[in-house]
């Protein structure tokens, strides 16, 4: 009696979220996801993908997308590592200025982030300016390729990024790293055999995110991304608001979440397998 | 996608808001006697220039001179929800039923809706006297279902610094794009009616009509030479082919230098040369033949109650005083000729009253698309 009651509450507890994803979730996605194997008869085919496939330019914009993706998930990695390890094994007023501002661009919202980073990298940005001021004339162009993706990617997932690598490193205890260093290992060694394993589940969640945050976006890729080829979240959106083919656009958006399902499934893997340890 | 459900939020917050509205003033109505001021519901849209041309300069000097009407702005903002206020108003001439929406703010687009019955009255000269100046090129596209009362159109703007000669004509302009490398740019046309002016001249180039009533996909197969005129620009375009997101963004590109010339809307330039955000030496020309422009229309809906009112609206709108006061708020075209206009006001916008083409919104999206499959990358 007393089990069932409590059954009861707790399925009522959790009702709420659940037809919230049944909702607005589950329910639109499949139907989306079977349109795009309907024709508009109703009969099953793949008559939808096979056209998206054959759009011109849609290879290139898929490629693209996992180029600049992959590109942008090293990059943000190897600078949060750094920068983490750095703020947690140093003192002094440098790390305490860096450990107080390196999270700020989290409260700055994408849009205004993106036109900024358009202001500074621009033909006439500041750092043009600044180059031209000390002399040198032989400026890249940064803004509307995919360099200017990958240096907001930076902006945008680096403060997270950090923020959760030093949550892990502070579980790992100094008396570690000075025994190593204790019986003679170089700070390369300690970084590479005692910090960078006691880190590895973090950073691969941490990879995970940024890799679906980078894969999926709309903003930064709109506003400082090329035209053509362009990274599939604008191709979803355009397809939608602009050819009006709602269809087609459920059909990248498939193609989008295949791809992310790989990453997924890696990170699963990798969790279990940690589970089994 | 986030932009998308952001979307329809807004959609079903504005409707929301109608269905309020409808309530308040179905209720005004009822309580009004004669002694009170007639109500008239303007549904007009646009961005927010246009909300501020409405409530702060049309509608007080009108409530000045016709004390005994008032006129309620229902604005949407960037049309949002205007699909609810036409479901509506088929819905009410299919039943006989009356209608709130007395004014409607639209394009030649909306003239069709309805099908068989017509959900717009037909305005004549003999009801609203000012409409007999209107310009024929904007009467045209609406056959007299409605009446137009601003315009603007693409013009061609030049840095007067780096070009004393700027070209005149649309194969002149080609060849000064080629001539001087990086130094042109329009933007993507999915992003702004300005770029979309530019491959919209490309197209008629090749002299292919395109019907302005009704869709046609067959014509779109004549398009391609006017794409791979486009296409073979793309190496001296800016940047060896950037097509920025945004009719502002070529406006910066021009004010900064990294461009010397762009096409850009009449009256979003000319506001930016006032408020000095363009430097002066950016001038305005419209090349021959014109890039293309539009009006913006007043449409009263069959099943109104209030047309005598509305049509002295439309009337004191179409006004040479209010035109000029329209031209000067938010430097729009009048919809009347210029010659009835102030002077001072014709000779500021000599350079750019020149005819400008037509162009149907009903094949926007098939453009978009062929533009982005060929030309960009």
């Amino acid at each position: 009696m007393e089990r069932g009651k409590g059954q009861l509450y707790a399925y009522l507890t959790i009702a709420p979220s659940f037809a919230f994803i049944l909702f607005l979730t589950v329910i639109p996605v499949a139907g989306a996801l079977l349109a795009t194997f309907r024709n508009s008869a109703g009969k099953w085919t793949l008559v939808v993908y096979s056209a998206m496939f054959r759009t011109p330019g849609m290879l290139a914009d898929i490629w693209f997308t996992v180029e600049v993706t992959i590109v942008s998930c090293f990059v943000v990695m190897l600078i949060s590592v750094v920068l983490s390890v750095y703020l947690r094994f140093n003192q002094g007023i440098l790390v305490r200025l860096l450990e107080n501002l390196y999270y700020l661009p989290i409260f700055i919202p994408s849009v205004i982030a993106s036109y900024g980073i358009r202001t500074v990298y621009e033909q006439h940005g500041l750092l043009n300016l600044l180059l031209v001021n000390l002399g040198i004339h032989a400026y890249p162009h940064i803004i509307y390729t995919g360099i200017a993706i990958v240096i907001a990617q930076i902006w945008f997932h680096v403060p997270f990024t950090t923020l959760i690598l030093l949550a892990a490193l502070q579980g790992i205890p100094y008396g570690m790293i000075e025994s190593a260093r204790d019986i003679g290992a170089s700070q390369f060694i300690i970084l590479v055999r005692i910090i960078l394993p006691q880190i590895r589940y973090v950073g691969l969640f941490a990879f995970t995110l940024v890799f679906l945050g980078c894969f999926g976006g709309y903003t930064v890729p709109y506003i400082l991304g090329p035209n053509s080829p362009q990274m599939l979240g604008v191709v979803v959106s355009q397809t939608m608001i602009d050819y009006l083919d709602i269809k087609q656009a459920s059909a990248i958006s498939v193609v989008m979440f295949f791809l992310c399902s790989f990453v997924a499934l890696f990170y699963v893997r990798n969790i279990m397998a940690r589970q089994r340890s | 996608m986030k932009k998308n459900m952001l979307m329809i939020v807004v959609v079903v917050l504005t409707s929301c808001s109608f269905l309020l509205t409808g309530c308040g003033n179905a209720r005004n109505s009822q309580n009004s006697s004669s002694s009170n001021p007639t109500q008239i519901n303007l549904y007009a849209s646009g961005d927010t220039n246009i909300q501020q041309l409405w409530d702060t300069v049309i509608i007080p000097a009108f409530e000045h001179q016709y004390p005994d009407i008032k006129v309620n702005d229902v604005f949407l903002t960037h049309k949002q929800g205007q699909e609810a206020v036409l479901v509506k108003l088929k819905a009410a001439t299919e039943a006989g039923k009356s209608s709130d929406v007395d004014l409607y703010e639209g394009d030649p687009g909306d003239v069709a809706l309805g099908g068989t019955v017509p959900i717009w009255l037909k305005l004549s000269p003999s009801d609203i006297s000012n409409l007999s100046s209107v310009q024929k090129g904007l009467a045209g596209p609406v056959s007299g279902y409605a009446a137009p009362y601003r315009a603007s159109s693409i013009v061609l703007a030049y840095n007067a610094t780096t070009v004393p000669n700027p070209p005149r004509t649309f194969n002149e302009l080609i060849r000064w794009i080629s001539s001087h490398p990086g130094r042109f740019t329009y933007n993507d046309p999915s992003a702004g009616g300005s770029g979309r002016a530019f491959v919209v001249e490309a197209l008629y180039k090749y002299d292919y009509p395109v019907p302005v009533n009704g869709y046609d996909k067959n014509i779109e197969s004549k398009w391609a030479q006017g794409f791979q005129l486009l296409k073979s620009l793309n190496a001296d375009i800016y940047q060896k082919g950037v097509y920025p997101t945004g009719n502002q963004d070529i406006l910066n590109l021009l004010g900064n230098g990294d461009i010397d010339m762009a096409p850009v809307w009449s009256d979003m330039a000319l506001s930016a040369l006032q408020k000095g955000t363009l430097p002066s030496n950016i001038k305005l020309i419209q090349i021959t033949p014109g890039f293309v422009g539009g009006g913006s229309y007043l449409f009263v809906p069959s099943m109104s109650v209030h047309k005598a009112e509305a049509y002295k609206f439309i009337n004191f709108v179409l006004s040479p005083t209010t035109q000029a006061l329209i031209v000067m708020k938010i430097n729009g075209y009048p919809a009347i000729n210029w010659s009835q206009l102030p002077s001072d006001l014709q000779s500021k916008f000599a350079g750019i009253s020149g005819e400008y083409r037509y162009w149907p919104g009903q094949y926007n999206s098939d453009l978009i698309k062929m533009w982005q499959q060929v030309v960009p990358g």
